[in-house]
């Protein structure tokens, strides 16, 4: 797993490249931990996640539910067919606002 | 550690090493250097002494030479009568007292024609003087030596040496041979010889002393010793090599060198090896003074010094190595001792006393720094002791805590023994400590059975609490009989509440009716369950997706409801199985866990679960357990089996 992380106007963007699994969720949930000291609107790029585990799930949750205690935003973006199913499964699916690309996603942040 | 490695030894030794031998090499030097000006020195003085002895004794040879030649020469020239010949051998034996005798001896019948033989000698006897006559039978002279060579030479010659008349002197002669001239033919006619007394030249030679023991000698281009040395001075075997220098091949070459007129020097190993020798010819006669020159006694002083000296440098070295000694012990005792105390410290006993000190050199800059390391060590020490017995307690506590938290989940099987009906079997096999997993059951009424399985989000002693609340207040809003919806909505609404940590669960919370067979589910983010077909085998069902609890407020939990069959088996677990990772890192995956159980519901329960566990280790193999693993099995056999 690789973790991209840039900054427009709009939003913090972490871009998630690989596989989202027991192996790697730790790195992703410190950097993101990281992300949420500072930021306030983030946008997750999953673009090029292959696979995300339910503990990579709950990253993703803790981090909406974080930003939310803070009246933050949190985008997902290009989420691929067999890991939406994932989120679905997981029963968080309508949780997040997903959107197909960055720009996309960009243009609904207050 | 060994002495020889200690640092007095090292140092004693490279110390002492070092100066003994520079002052080794110095002494030594300095020996061979005085020895050999002492020995030039000595040589000088001997060649001072040569040079005046040589003087002395040509002062006597030449006169008595030059008187010899003028009688020769008188007798030649002169026609003397023997009255005559006598008054010129008194006067010459009056006016020389050096001279012993004097002899004149004439060729046959030259002196009387009558006589074979004449021969005339006069020599001093006490203050007078005695005369004698010899004829032939009684001293046939023609045949020796001292009359043979000038005849045949016609040159004067020193003839060997010889005892007098009385046997009581040695003598050395000197011939001169005599011609009767006429007009210009010269024909030989007879021999004068002068005798010299010995004594004198034994007296001169004598007196000749070379230090203690060294000595002057006289002897002959023949090698003969022409002087008696006096008592005691001249070792025998000295005098041995001096006679056997006859066939000496090196006295050839000094007669060679010596012919040339040259003094000459022999160092000890060309003369007899223990004496030097300095030899001298004289002009007058084939003589040669020699000096021995005692080496041994001439640096017999310079021997003693060099080895006073060694001597002293010996005790020098000793007192040098107990200085030194003395000096690293005193260097190096707070060294000793910290390494003693250092040595007790890594024994184990850490408040071993360091050494004091009150110098200001390295060892005490050590020492303080060792002083400091050590109270640090031991600051550093009581916290561990301190951490330890905390962590020790909290260990306790947390097994405690551990051991509370599984007697909230039930743990008694089969947990409905009397009920035929169906039978429930459900395990959880913990990562470590304290688990994030839950599951529970109960009679809610007298048919229906309520259950839960359930899975925190996170680890530890955070997560266990969490799993406490849930488990808890699912319990309590589930005991009042009401839908699924109405307990998860109330549920969720309590854990969402003031969760600042951003923790939830996953839970499917259900309702078994057991007259009936129907089952109502609700899902709250959970795994899908897996559901026994005709065929023996499972399949997952996918039941109406619901956010996890402890998310989003006011969440409606849509239900489920499906009718089991006789011998279904509905399986619920949690995603430690399907999530469970190998080496590759390759999960085992919901599809694996479907395959598994395939063919496989006419096990019981206990030994599904069973393997379940072992499929699942299997396929870890050496990867460690990285979350819990719970399974919830529920068969149903239908109302008939009514107690």
């Amino acid at each position: 797993m690789k973790i991209e992380e840039t900054r427009n106007e709009h939003a913090y963007i972490v871009k998630i490249t690989g596989k989202v699994d027991t192996a790697s969720y730790r790195y992703f949930e410190n950097t993101m931990l990281d992300v949420l000291e500072t930021e306030k609107n983030v946008l997750l790029d999953c673009t090029d996640m292959t696979y995300i585990s339910s503990a990579g799930i709950r990253v993703f949750l803790m981090v909406l539910k974080t930003l939310q205690s803070k009246n933050g935003q949190l985008k997902l973006c290009g989420i691929r067919n067999d890991t939406k199913e994932i989120f679905e499964i997981s029963g968080v699916s309508k949780l997040f606002e997903i959107y197909t690309t960055q720009l996309e996603a960009y243009t609904n942040f207050d | 550690m060994s002495w020889r490695t200690s640092i007095s030894f090292r140092l004693n030794l490279y110390i002492l090493t070092g100066v003994a031998v520079i002052y080794f090499f110095v002494t030594y030097y300095n020996y061979r250097a005085s020895r050999k000006i002492v020995l030039q020195k000595t040589t000088e003085n001997v060649e001072q002494k040569i040079t005046i002895a040589v003087d002395n004794i040509e002062k006597v040879i030449i006169p008595l030479k030059n008187i010899a030649g003028s009688f020769s020469q008188l007798l030649s020239t002169l026609k003397y009568s023997e009255e005559g010949i006598i008054a010129v051998q008194k006067s010459i034996l009056r006016l020389n007292k050096n001279i012993y005798g004097c002899s004149v001896s004439f060729e046959p019948y030259k002196y009387n024609k009558d006589s074979l033989y004449f021969f005339l000698y006069a020599y001093h006897s006490g203050n007078e003087f005695a005369f004698r006559y010899f004829d032939g039978t009684e001293y046939p002279y023609f045949d020796f030596e001292w009359y043979k060579i000038p005849k045949e030479t016609h040159q004067p010659v020193w003839a060997e040496i010889c005892e007098d008349e009385n046997q009581e002197n040695y003598l050395i002669t000197y011939s001169v041979p005599f011609f009767e001239t006429a007009d210009d033919s010269s024909e030989f006619t007879g021999v004068i010889t002068v005798d010299i007394d010995n004594n004198w030249l034994n007296e001169m030679i004598n007196k000749i002393r070379v230090l203690e023991s060294g000595f002057g000698i006289l002897f002959s281009s023949e090698g003969e010793l022409l002087t008696r040395p006096a008592e005691g001075t001249v070792s025998d075997n000295l005098i041995d090599l001096l006679k056997n220098h006859n066939d000496s091949s090196h006295l050839e070459n000094m007669a060679v060198k010596m012919l040339n007129g040259t003094n000459m020097f022999l160092p000890k190993k060309e003369f007899d090896g223990i004496n030097a020798a300095y030899i001298a010819p004289l002009k007058s006669a084939p003589w040669y003074i020699g000096m021995v020159i005692p080496v041994n006694e001439a640096v017999t002083d310079i021997k003693e010094l060099f080895f006073l000296n060694l001597g002293i440098g010996i005790l020098g070295f000793a007192l040098l190595g107990f200085l030194i000694a003395l000096l690293t012990r005193r260097l190096t005792r707070p060294l000793t001792e910290l390494t003693d105390a250092s040595r007790l410290i890594y024994k184990g006993n850490y408040s071993t006393e360091l050494p004091e000190t009150n110098r200001n050199d390295e060892v005490a800059q050590l020492t303080k720094s060792f002083v400091a390391m050590q109270e640090r060590m031991n600051r550093y020490i009581k916290n561990f002791r301190l951490t330890l017995e905390e962590k020790r307690n909290l260990e306790h506590e947390l097994k405690i805590a551990s051991h509370i938290q599984a007697n909230m989940i039930p743990n008694q099987f089969p947990p409905f023994p009397e009920y035929r009906q169906f039978e429930l079997y459900s395990k959880m096999f913990p990562a470590k400590g304290v688990a994030g997993d839950f599951y529970d059951y109960f009679f809610v009424n007298a048919d229906t059975l309520f259950f839960t399985i359930g899975d925190v989000s996170g680890k530890g002693v955070p997560a266990a609490l969490f799993m406490v609340k849930a488990i808890t207040l699912l319990k309590r809003e589930a005991l009042a009989d009401v839908s699924l919806n109405e307990i998860l909505f109330n549920v969720n609404n309590l854990l969402t509440k003031n969760n600042d940590t951003s923790m939830f669960v996953t839970a499917i919370c259900g309702y078994l009716n057991i007259r009936t067979g129907k089952v109502r589910l609700a899902d709250a983010g959970h795994t899908y369950p897996l559901l026994s077909n005709t065929h023996n085998s499972f399949e997952y069902i996918t039941l109406n997706k619901n956010v996890p609890l402890g998310v989003k407020e006011n969440t409606q939990y849509a239900e489920n409801e499906i009718t089991l069959k006789k011998r279904s088996t509905l399986i619920f677990y949690t995603d430690g199985i399907i999530e469970a990772s190998n080496l590759k890192g390759e999960m085992y995956s919901a599809e694996r866990f479907k395959n598994l159980l395939s063919d496989q519901n006419d096990h019981k329960l206990t030994e599904l679960a069973r393997i379940i566990r072992i499929s699942i280790e299997d396929f870890m193999y050496e990867v460690n357990q990285t979350d819990d693993i719970t399974v919830l099995m529920l068969r149903y056999f239908g109302s008939n089996h009514e107690n």
